[in-house]
């Protein structure tokens, strides 16, 4: 891997760190049912099938970091055809989170682009 | 690069080598529900597809293990509610006093009279689980009872677990155990019956009994003890004779309030002891 590209895989994780938060808040917000990490990880595939910016497998520790902050909560159903899945919700606080990160991403956003545009 | 979903586990265990325990457990329980249900909507899309190929497609999206170890291993150690923004105390007096103000110490507390409770439940549950599951052994019901039964002392495991992360703040799994759909009764029981946790599980329970027998008892005495104490001198105010001590000075009455705070400091102490070491045994012989 060359080291421009190593530099570029960091700071996109480092970038993942924070906004994937907010993306996995954001769909739970929207959800009207609790759903399990797989049925997020498909949507958010379908939302941006070609942009491969985060890891599937790396939202299971979020989830369950948002969890810990009690902006999500979670339950254990068991499956019929395979292993029992967890059932994530948003809390109330987990809700007035994503207003307020939406603003400050809006900020964020607003900002990085007048500086790239320069 | 991986034929089934367990070699991909294998790996991933290998990777978070050194984690704490109930961390490597949530990641191989996430990692198993999302390859499982992939690998299941791959085979419904492709029904020919090969085991290394279909997973290898998950794989691309999902993570290779050493990613997804990383990303476990970044999330911050994880402290019950309880237990945030707890000041870690300097010096020996405020570390004995701060036991007084720690949630360490009245999620313990809490605990330790719930024990008394659930013991007697679990000690209740196993003993004519384990004589009926028996007994009925010789008829043919009785494969899927003790099957139930051993499914319901997992699930009881996993209920303490949750009990002993939000009071005592030590991490436990966050999912009951899981077994293949599809297996037949007699290879269901005889997995249940060789792991080796379900009957840690067992003894466990058994052991809640007397425990939360001594640890009500010795809480009661204790706290009632230093309690009394501390109010001796209103005895003399009210005229009470509840601690009528012959031959105490009198001016003795006036000093067993010290007694009963350096007593109620000594007992909060080791309140928080007792709930930090039950942790520690419970994720012992309750984690796999």
């Amino acid at each position: 891997m060359s080291e421009i590209s190593a530099h570029t895989k960091k700071f996109q994780k480092e970038l993942n760190a924070g906004t994937s938060s907010l993306i996995l808040l954001s769909v739970l917000n929207r959800s009207t049912v609790p759903m399990y990490g797989y049925q997020i990880a498909k949507i958010l595939k379908e939302s941006g099938p070609d942009i491969p910016i985060m890891k599937q497998g790396t939202l299971y520790p979020v989830l369950r970091s948002l969890e810990e902050k009690g902006l999500l909560e979670s339950i254990i159903e068991p499956s019929i055809s395979g292993p029992p899945r967890r059932y994530y919700k948003i809390t109330e606080n987990g809700s007035a989170a994503v207003l307020e990160w939406s603003e400050v991403w809006n900020q964020t956003k607003k900002f990085v682009d007048m500086n790239l545009k320069g | 690069m991986f034929n089934t979903i367990e070699e991909y586990l294998e790996t991933l265990k290998k990777e978070l080598k050194g984690s704490d325990k109930a961390l490597v457990q949530d990641a191989l329980a996430d990692t198993f529900e999302h390859l499982s249900l992939a690998m299941e909507e791959v085979y419904k899309k492709s029904p020919n597809i090969g085991n290394s190929d279909a997973l290898d497609s998950i794989i691309s999206e999902y993570g290779l293990p050493c990613e997804i170890a990383n990303a476990y291993k970044d999330i911050k150690k994880n402290k019950s509610i309880f237990m945030k923004n707890v000041k870690k105390p300097i010096n020996f007096w405020e570390k004995a006093i701060s036991a007084y103000i720690d949630p360490h110490t009245w999620g313990s507390l809490i605990f330790m009279f719930i024990t008394f409770i659930t013991g007697i439940l679990y000690f209740t549950w196993v003993i004519v689980g384990a004589v009926l599951s028996s007994v009925l052994m010789i008829v043919i019901i009785g494969i899927p009872l003790t099957i139930g039964f051993i499914v319901s002392v997992q699930l009881l495991a996993f209920f303490e677990g949750r009990l002993i992360e939000v009071l005592l703040g030590e991490r436990m799994p966050k999912r009951p155990l899981f077994i293949k759909s599809g297996l037949k009764w007699g290879a269901r029981l005889k997995i249940l019956i060789t792991d080796k946790h379900t009957w840690f599980f067992m003894i466990y329970m058994l052991l809640q009994m007397p425990l939360g027998i001594l640890y009500f008892t010795m809480n009661i005495v204790l706290l009632v003890c230093s309690v009394t104490f501390i109010f001796a001198p209103l005895s003399n105010v009210f005229s009470i004779d509840f601690i009528k001590i012959n031959s105490m000075p009198h001016w003795m009455l006036y000093l067993l309030p010290i007694a009963g705070i350096i007593m109620l400091t000594l007992t909060m102490n080791l309140i928080r002891a007792i709930g930090w070491i039950h942790g520690k045994y419970a994720k012992l012989v309750l984690v796999r």
